[in-house]
Protein backbone atom coordinates (compact mmCIF):
# COMPACT_ATOMS: atom_id res chain seq x y z
CA UNK A 1 0.00 0.00 0.00
CA UNK A 2 1.25 3.50 -0.84
CA UNK A 3 0.05 6.79 0.67
CA UNK A 4 1.33 10.13 -0.61
CA UNK A 5 0.78 13.71 0.47
CA UNK A 6 2.53 17.07 0.47
CA UNK A 7 3.48 19.28 3.39
CA UNK A 8 3.79 23.01 2.79
CA UNK A 9 5.71 25.28 5.11
CA UNK A 10 5.06 28.95 4.56
CA UNK A 11 7.70 31.65 4.61
CA UNK A 12 10.56 29.86 6.28
CA UNK A 13 13.45 32.26 6.61
CA UNK A 14 16.50 30.38 7.72
CA UNK A 15 16.89 27.99 10.61
CA UNK A 16 15.31 24.76 11.76
CA UNK A 17 11.58 23.97 11.60
CA UNK A 18 10.37 20.89 13.41
CA UNK A 19 7.99 18.79 11.29
CA UNK A 20 7.80 15.65 13.49
CA UNK A 21 4.14 16.17 14.46
CA UNK A 22 3.13 16.86 10.83
CA UNK A 23 4.75 13.56 9.82
CA UNK A 24 3.03 11.71 12.71
CA UNK A 25 -0.34 13.05 11.53
CA UNK A 26 0.24 11.87 7.95
CA UNK A 27 1.33 8.42 9.12
CA UNK A 28 -1.84 8.19 11.26
CA UNK A 29 -3.94 9.26 8.28
CA UNK A 30 -2.27 6.69 6.00
CA UNK A 31 -3.47 3.76 8.18
CA UNK A 32 -0.19 2.01 7.35
CA UNK A 33 0.95 0.02 10.39
CA UNK A 34 4.38 -1.15 9.29
CA UNK A 35 6.65 0.16 6.57
CA UNK A 36 8.71 3.20 5.69
CA UNK A 37 8.05 6.92 5.36
CA UNK A 38 10.08 8.78 2.74
CA UNK A 39 10.42 12.57 2.85
CA UNK A 40 11.69 14.65 -0.05
CA UNK A 41 12.13 18.41 0.02
CA UNK A 42 11.56 20.32 -3.22
CA UNK A 43 14.26 22.93 -2.79
CA UNK A 44 17.89 23.48 -3.64
CA UNK A 45 18.65 25.35 -0.41
CA UNK A 46 16.57 23.69 2.31
CA UNK A 47 17.41 20.21 3.55
CA UNK A 48 16.06 17.62 5.97
CA UNK A 49 17.72 16.38 9.08
CA UNK A 50 17.09 14.32 12.16
CA UNK A 51 18.48 15.84 15.32
CA UNK A 52 18.08 16.35 19.03
CA UNK A 53 17.24 20.04 19.37
CA UNK A 54 15.48 19.61 22.73
CA UNK A 55 17.72 22.34 24.02
CA UNK A 56 18.10 25.51 21.91
CA UNK A 57 21.88 25.54 22.45
CA UNK A 58 22.10 22.36 20.32
CA UNK A 59 20.37 24.08 17.43
CA UNK A 60 22.62 27.14 17.78
CA UNK A 61 25.78 25.01 18.05
CA UNK A 62 24.83 23.16 14.85
CA UNK A 63 24.26 26.48 13.08
CA UNK A 64 27.63 27.80 14.35
CA UNK A 65 29.40 24.67 13.17
CA UNK A 66 27.91 24.88 9.66
CA UNK A 67 28.65 28.60 9.44
CA UNK A 68 32.23 27.90 10.43
CA UNK A 69 32.60 24.92 8.06
CA UNK A 70 31.26 26.83 5.04
CA UNK A 71 31.66 30.53 5.80
CA UNK A 72 29.92 33.26 3.86
CA UNK A 73 32.48 35.37 2.02
CA UNK A 74 32.53 38.76 0.32
CA UNK A 75 32.89 37.00 -3.05
CA UNK A 76 29.29 35.93 -2.57
CA UNK A 77 27.89 39.42 -2.91
CA UNK A 78 28.35 39.45 -6.69
CA UNK A 79 26.38 36.20 -7.05
CA UNK A 80 23.60 37.58 -4.87
CA UNK A 81 23.43 40.72 -7.02
CA UNK A 82 22.98 38.43 -10.01
CA UNK A 83 19.97 36.90 -8.24
CA UNK A 84 21.78 33.68 -7.36
CA UNK A 85 22.13 31.98 -4.00
CA UNK A 86 25.10 32.75 -1.89
CA UNK A 87 27.55 29.94 -2.65
CA UNK A 88 27.80 28.94 1.02
CA UNK A 89 24.06 28.15 0.92
CA UNK A 90 24.56 25.81 -2.07
CA UNK A 91 27.53 24.15 -0.37
CA UNK A 92 25.71 23.59 2.95
CA UNK A 93 22.85 22.09 0.95
CA UNK A 94 25.23 19.70 -0.84
CA UNK A 95 26.63 18.58 2.52
CA UNK A 96 23.19 17.77 3.90
CA UNK A 97 20.26 15.58 2.80
CA UNK A 98 17.31 16.33 0.54
CA UNK A 99 15.52 13.13 1.47
CA UNK A 100 15.06 11.03 4.59
CA UNK A 101 13.51 7.62 5.14
CA UNK A 102 12.21 6.69 8.58
CA UNK A 103 10.57 3.45 9.69
CA UNK A 104 6.83 3.24 10.40
CA UNK A 105 6.11 1.07 13.45
CA UNK A 106 2.58 0.53 14.83
CA UNK A 107 1.26 3.41 12.71
CA UNK A 108 3.79 5.84 14.29
CA UNK A 109 7.17 7.23 13.22
CA UNK A 110 9.70 4.61 14.41
CA UNK A 111 12.18 7.20 15.62
CA UNK A 112 14.13 7.40 18.86
CA UNK A 113 12.92 9.32 21.88
CA UNK A 114 15.40 12.19 21.34
CA UNK A 115 15.03 12.35 17.58
CA UNK A 116 13.12 15.16 15.92
CA UNK A 117 12.58 15.66 12.17
CA UNK A 118 13.54 19.12 10.92
CA UNK A 119 13.54 21.17 7.78
CA UNK A 120 16.84 23.06 7.81
CA UNK A 121 16.62 26.17 5.69
CA UNK A 122 19.96 27.72 4.75
CA UNK A 123 18.40 30.62 2.91
CA UNK A 124 17.16 33.84 4.46
CA UNK A 125 14.64 34.40 1.64
CA UNK A 126 11.15 33.94 2.93
CA UNK A 127 9.87 31.20 0.68
CA UNK A 128 7.29 28.43 0.80
CA UNK A 129 8.90 24.99 1.20
CA UNK A 130 7.24 21.83 -0.10
CA UNK A 131 7.92 18.30 1.17
CA UNK A 132 6.50 15.22 -0.53
CA UNK A 133 5.78 12.42 1.93
CA UNK A 134 5.48 8.85 0.59
CA UNK A 135 4.49 6.11 3.03
CA UNK A 136 4.88 2.52 1.83
CA UNK A 137 3.84 -0.57 3.78
CA UNK A 138 0.87 -2.53 5.00
CA UNK B 1 5.49 -8.08 2.10
CA UNK B 2 6.94 -6.08 4.99
CA UNK B 3 9.34 -7.47 7.59
CA UNK B 4 10.15 -5.29 10.60
CA UNK B 5 12.48 -5.87 13.53
CA UNK B 6 14.75 -4.16 16.00
CA UNK B 7 18.48 -4.95 16.23
CA UNK B 8 20.33 -4.12 19.46
CA UNK B 9 24.02 -3.37 19.77
CA UNK B 10 26.28 -2.63 22.73
CA UNK B 11 29.17 -0.37 21.82
CA UNK B 12 32.34 0.00 23.84
CA UNK B 13 32.79 3.67 23.03
CA UNK B 14 33.75 5.78 20.03
CA UNK B 15 34.49 3.84 16.87
CA UNK B 16 32.98 1.83 14.03
CA UNK B 17 31.27 -1.55 14.43
CA UNK B 18 30.61 -3.89 11.51
CA UNK B 19 26.92 -4.89 11.64
CA UNK B 20 26.73 -6.53 8.18
CA UNK B 21 26.23 -10.04 9.62
CA UNK B 22 23.27 -9.02 11.80
CA UNK B 23 21.68 -7.29 8.78
CA UNK B 24 22.23 -10.41 6.62
CA UNK B 25 20.64 -12.50 9.36
CA UNK B 26 17.53 -10.26 9.45
CA UNK B 27 17.20 -10.57 5.65
CA UNK B 28 17.44 -14.38 5.96
CA UNK B 29 14.70 -14.35 8.60
CA UNK B 30 12.45 -12.19 6.42
CA UNK B 31 12.48 -14.74 3.59
CA UNK B 32 12.31 -11.79 1.17
CA UNK B 33 14.19 -12.52 -2.07
CA UNK B 34 13.95 -9.22 -3.86
CA UNK B 35 13.38 -5.74 -2.42
CA UNK B 36 14.81 -2.98 -0.25
CA UNK B 37 16.34 -3.24 3.19
CA UNK B 38 15.96 -0.03 5.15
CA UNK B 39 18.11 0.52 8.27
CA UNK B 40 17.42 3.35 10.69
CA UNK B 41 19.33 4.18 13.87
CA UNK B 42 17.19 5.65 16.66
CA UNK B 43 19.86 7.94 18.12
CA UNK B 44 21.31 11.41 17.65
CA UNK B 45 24.89 10.59 18.68
CA UNK B 46 25.57 7.46 16.60
CA UNK B 47 25.13 6.90 12.87
CA UNK B 48 25.17 4.36 10.05
CA UNK B 49 27.69 4.31 7.22
CA UNK B 50 28.84 2.11 4.39
CA UNK B 51 32.61 1.83 4.38
CA UNK B 52 35.44 -0.23 2.94
CA UNK B 53 35.71 -3.44 4.94
CA UNK B 54 39.17 -4.68 3.95
CA UNK B 55 41.74 -2.36 5.48
CA UNK B 56 40.83 -1.27 9.04
CA UNK B 57 43.09 1.79 8.77
CA UNK B 58 40.40 3.33 6.51
CA UNK B 59 38.13 3.53 9.55
CA UNK B 60 40.95 4.73 11.79
CA UNK B 61 41.55 7.52 9.26
CA UNK B 62 37.84 8.40 9.20
CA UNK B 63 37.97 8.77 12.97
CA UNK B 64 41.08 10.97 12.74
CA UNK B 65 39.42 13.13 10.07
CA UNK B 66 36.24 13.56 12.18
CA UNK B 67 38.24 14.43 15.31
CA UNK B 68 39.90 17.22 13.36
CA UNK B 69 36.69 18.41 11.69
CA UNK B 70 34.60 18.44 14.89
CA UNK B 71 37.03 18.70 17.83
CA UNK B 72 35.87 17.55 21.27
CA UNK B 73 35.57 20.43 23.71
CA UNK B 74 35.58 23.10 20.96
CA UNK B 75 34.88 26.45 22.65
CA UNK B 76 32.37 27.19 19.85
CA UNK B 77 29.96 24.65 21.41
CA UNK B 78 27.71 25.83 24.25
CA UNK B 79 25.96 22.49 24.76
CA UNK B 80 28.31 20.45 26.94
CA UNK B 81 25.88 18.94 29.47
CA UNK B 82 27.32 15.45 29.06
CA UNK B 83 30.97 16.36 28.52
CA UNK B 84 33.29 17.58 25.76
CA UNK B 85 32.16 14.84 23.30
CA UNK B 86 28.43 15.69 23.72
CA UNK B 87 27.81 18.33 20.99
CA UNK B 88 30.54 16.95 18.66
CA UNK B 89 28.69 13.58 18.72
CA UNK B 90 25.48 15.33 17.56
CA UNK B 91 27.30 17.23 14.80
CA UNK B 92 29.09 14.05 13.63
CA UNK B 93 25.69 12.32 13.42
CA UNK B 94 24.22 15.15 11.35
CA UNK B 95 27.22 15.02 8.99
CA UNK B 96 26.81 11.27 8.43
CA UNK B 97 23.64 9.16 8.02
CA UNK B 98 20.75 8.09 10.26
CA UNK B 99 19.51 5.66 7.65
CA UNK B 100 20.66 3.42 4.81
CA UNK B 101 18.63 1.79 2.01
CA UNK B 102 20.17 -1.31 0.53
CA UNK B 103 19.03 -3.50 -2.37
CA UNK B 104 18.17 -7.17 -1.78
CA UNK B 105 18.68 -9.62 -4.62
CA UNK B 106 18.23 -13.40 -4.39
CA UNK B 107 17.71 -13.15 -0.63
CA UNK B 108 21.04 -11.40 -0.01
CA UNK B 109 22.01 -7.80 0.52
CA UNK B 110 23.56 -6.67 -2.75
CA UNK B 111 26.59 -4.75 -1.52
CA UNK B 112 29.77 -4.09 -3.43
CA UNK B 113 32.54 -6.53 -2.64
CA UNK B 114 34.40 -4.02 -0.46
CA UNK B 115 31.37 -2.45 1.21
CA UNK B 116 30.58 -3.15 4.85
CA UNK B 117 27.71 -1.80 6.95
CA UNK B 118 28.96 -0.01 10.05
CA UNK B 119 27.42 1.54 13.12
CA UNK B 120 29.51 4.55 14.07
CA UNK B 121 29.46 5.31 17.79
CA UNK B 122 30.33 8.97 18.33
CA UNK B 123 30.26 9.04 22.14
CA UNK B 124 33.39 8.17 24.11
CA UNK B 125 31.46 6.08 26.65
CA UNK B 126 29.86 2.72 25.81
CA UNK B 127 26.17 2.83 24.81
CA UNK B 128 23.28 0.55 23.89
CA UNK B 129 22.10 1.34 20.34
CA UNK B 130 18.95 0.33 18.47
CA UNK B 131 18.67 -0.07 14.71
CA UNK B 132 15.27 -0.66 13.09
CA UNK B 133 15.32 -2.92 10.04
CA UNK B 134 12.40 -2.68 7.60
CA UNK B 135 12.48 -4.99 4.60
CA UNK B 136 9.95 -4.42 1.83
CA UNK B 137 9.75 -6.81 -1.10
CA UNK B 138 8.62 -10.26 -2.14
Amino acid sequence: MVFQDTIKLFQTDGGAYEITSLISELIAESDIKTGTCHLFVHSSVASLLIADFADDSMKNDTASFLADLVPSTDENSERINQGMNEFSVDMRYALSQNSLTIPVSNNHPGIGIWQGIYLWDSSQNQTERKITVTITGE
Amino acid sequence: MVFHRELKFSTTGRGTYNISQQVEHAIDQSGIQSGICQLFIQHTSASLILCENADPTVRTDLETFMKKLVPDGDAMFKHQDEGPDDMPAHVRTILTQNALSLPIQKGRVKLGIWQGIYLWEHRVQSHKRKVIVTIIGE
